[in-house]
């Protein structure tokens, strides 16, 4: 354990300093009006984003061919280093002149305060990402599809929904499983999560002043979404990153449409939708800003404007280019499967479709509950959080309600750049929560504004504070110094579940039985089956810490087993035979009979309760009707063969459903594991 | 008078009211949490 975060920890000192060794030639090849000539920090931002986008589109097209492996990984992190090491003299050189710039800076006391707060929180999230990757989303998506690619050492087109784009920051994951530790990854997303208040900081910093860089640094930093996703290999942290780089960069080409600045906002804002595709956003809500820039030039030199627009796009899909391409040639939709009502793509159907956008939160999508959207998010956020309560990891302070407007109300204290800054963030913003509104509402899709609405609420405690009433100046100080207390305070409840097992008062088995849901049937299959044996899993849970060979079973979750063309069992031994699957594990749930019919009644409804097995064998003959008999399907095919003796239980046990991470508790539920007796030759 | 106040303050005035709605909309969330908030403290601090 000590090893792995040592090892991590390396690793990503190492990747950080390297991708800035690369990306440093490009912003210097880009010439003195490009990011080499902006503040040294703002400037080495961009060199990092890009030298990283730069190692991992190498790492990626390996990946592509099929030669990703620990060898080659090595080799691209030491050419890497090399050429960070070849600029030894010049890096040196310029972090000894910002270092003495830095000593030579006499901050107030507020402004060391704030920079001790992102240090505290900071430390905090570190903990938190050196403890076992445990949040679901990793497990099931991030880290899971990560070790398989590292497995098979490349990025073969996996028909499991949310595998099917290897990410920028997945691409960097697998590397990392390869080479490094499974603490790597989320030490890495820990590091996007600063980057990302550095370049909240340097944008606040070039267009409305250092105070609102600052400001908004720390009320972004201490988002307690910032929080619950900085300590977890996830990857929004990389699309919020690229993104708020695209916006200093579109912003700085103003109305010049200066072309490489736009080229360059284009591949940041492609790498940010090629990292999460709800970052995707990041296109349309850039051209927006592209023409909130452009104001009146967007009729007076519609041609410069046309050409900007352009460029963007171009850059945009350059850098999304060979994921949209491997998936359009795999299965004829380049989003598989995001993108099925258009394309139509393979290995994905109407019941699956049906199944996704039927999910939705929130309080609804009225005109009243768009216009009241952001009250909502921050008031009645349990009503977009499954009703988890107020406490959850979406939760977002009242300080972005509270000052956003404020930097509008009081726009006699701001100038000309500062208006330009929050027109551009207001488009791009409205755009984003336009897109987001029409979609599922998830709080977290719509994180890759937080950092850009962060930036807008430092505008607005600024503006309140040069009002020149001494009274609103201490209410907004007030205001704000409350919400960190109490930001600080939900890190602390956050974090401190991690801090045994990082500092070795708790196992690392004792730590994942506590806070990951499922873990026991995880645990048994790897310790008590076969080496060989192969595991068709029925459930979403721990995937990532599956040791054997094993594939997803749900019916909703991939596309590889098309239970809906089998009429009976012997359809899925047939395909079972084929794929070479050994085992069945049926994880536990709460609230349902722990028998394959039992699941066939919580996933089909009630109807499937009425009907014997017999009957409900005869209506396989028939294709689903509903969402819930594609669902049911597996189950009942399943128990088809369990009647018949073709499948046989081999163990049947408990384990926990964790409540929650944060506040803990759990329930007691059964497992399954069967094994398939009876196999068939294609 | 009161008109010239108005004209005056009408900026900060708004921007307090807003701010205390929000303020007390956000406070209002957490009534049916505190049971929540106690187990994580209790948690933390060892049940004091």
């Amino acid at each position: 354990m000590a090893a792995d975060i040592v090892v991590a920890l390396a690793f990503n000192a190492g990747l950080t300093a390297f991708s800035y060794g690369v990306g440093r030639p490009i912003v210097h090849a880009m010439g003195d009006n490009g990011p080499a000539g902006v503040r040294r920090l703002d400037g080495g931002l961009f060199a990092l984003a890009l030298g990283f986008g730069a190692i991992i589109a190498v790492y990626l097209f390996l990946g592509l061919g099929d030669v990703l492996n620990k060898p080659t990984a090595w080799v691209v992190y030491a050419v890497a280093g090399a050429i960070a090491l070849a600029q030894y003299k010049g890096i040196t050189a310029e972090s000894r002149a910002a270092f003495e710039r830095l000593r030579k800076l006499q901050p107030p006391a507020w402004a060391l305060a704030l920079v001790a707060v992102i240090a505290v929180h900071a430390f905090l999230n570190l903990v938190g990402a050196m403890a076992p990757p445990s949040m679901a989303d990793p497990l099931r998506h991030h880290l899971a599809s990560s070790a398989y690619y590292a497995d098979v050492g490349g990025f073969p087109f996996v028909p499991v929904i949310f595998w099917n784009i290897p990410g920028v920051l997945h691409v960097g994951y697998t590397v990392e499983l390869l080479v490094a530790s499974d603490i790597a990854p989320a030490v890495t997303h820990f590091s996007f999560s600063l980057l990302t208040a550095g370049a909240v900081f340097v944008l606040g910093r070039r267009f409305a002043g250092w105070k609102v860089g600052l400001i908004a640094a720390t009320i972004f930093y201490s988002l307690p979404m910032t929080t619950e996703l900085a300590a977890a290999p996830m990857v929004e942290m990389g699309a919020a990153f690229f993104a708020v780089l695209a916006v200093y960069a579109l912003l700085t080409a103003s109305k010049d449409a200066d072309l490489r600045w736009i080229l360059l906002a284009g591949l940041l804002g492609g790498l940010a939708g090629a990292t999460k595709p709800w970052a995707l956003l990041a296109g349309p809500a850039g051209l927006a800003v592209i023409l909130v820039v452009q104001g009146t030039g967007v009729l007076q030199r519609p041609r410069r404007t046309a050409v900007a627009l352009v460029a963007f796009s171009l850059a945009f899909g350059l850098v999304l280019g060979p994921w949209l391409i491997r998936n359009y040639v795999a299965a004829g939709d380049p989003l598989w499967p995001i993108g099925y009502q258009v394309f139509r793509g393979d290995m994905w159907t109407d019941w699956h479709f049906d199944k996704f956008s039927s999910w939705e939160t929130g309080p609804g999508k009225s005109v009243l509950n768009f216009v009241l959207g952001p009250w909502n998010l921050t008031n009645e956020i349990g009503s977009f959080t499954q009703n988890r309560g107020p406490l959850s990891g979406s939760l977002l302070t009242p300080i972005l309600l509270i000052f956003i407007p404020a930097a509008w109300l009081f726009a006699t204290a701001r100038n000309k750049a500062t208006g330009s800054l929050l027109a551009a963030l207001a488009a791009f913003a409205a755009l984003a929560y336009v897109v987001w509104f029409a979609g599922y509402q998830q709080p977290r899709y719509i994180q890759v504004v937080h950092p850009l609405l962060a930036v807008l609420a430092g505008a607005g405690v600024v503006a309140v504070s040069g009002t020149g009433r001494r009274w609103l100046a201490l209410a907004a100080a007030g205001l704000l110094g409350l919400s960190l207390v109490g930001t600080l305070g939900v890190s602390v409840a956050f974090n401190s579940g991690f801090f045994p097992v990082v500092f070795g008062a708790e196992s690392r088995d004792d730590f994942l039985e506590a806070k990951v849901s499922n873990i026991s049937s995880v645990m048994w299959v790897n310790q008590n089956l076969p080496q060989d044996a192969k595991v068709l899993v029925m459930g979403l849970a721990g995937w990532y810490y599956f040791d054997l060979d094993w594939l997803v079973g749900d019916s909703a979750y991939q596309g590889h087993l098309a239970y809906h063309d089998m009429t009976d069992p012997d359809g899925l031994v047939m395909k079972l035979s084929e794929v070479g699957v050994t085992h069945v594990v049926v994880q536990g749930a709460v609230d349902v009979e722990p028998t394959l019919l039992g699941w066939a009644v919580r996933v089909g409804g009630p109807s499937y309760k009425e009907r014997a097995l017999e009957e409900l064998l005869t209506d396989l003959e028939l294709p689903p009707v509903t969402p819930s008999d594609f669902g049911a399907r597996p189950f009942v095919l399943l128990a088809g063969l369990e009647a018949e003796g073709r499948l046989g239980l081999v163990h049947r046990g408990e384990e926990n459903v964790v409540r929650s991470r944060t506040f803990g508790g759990s329930d007691t539920v059964e497992f399954l594991v069967y094994e398939l007796l009876e196999r068939q030759t294609p | 008078m009161l008109v010239r106040f108005i004209k005056d303050h009408w900026k900060p005035m708004v921007f307090s009211a807003w701010a205390v709605g929000v303020l007390v909309a956000y406070l209002g969330q957490f009534s049916g949490s505190l049971d929540s908030i106690r187990d994580v403290l209790d948690r933390i601090f060892g049940g004091v």
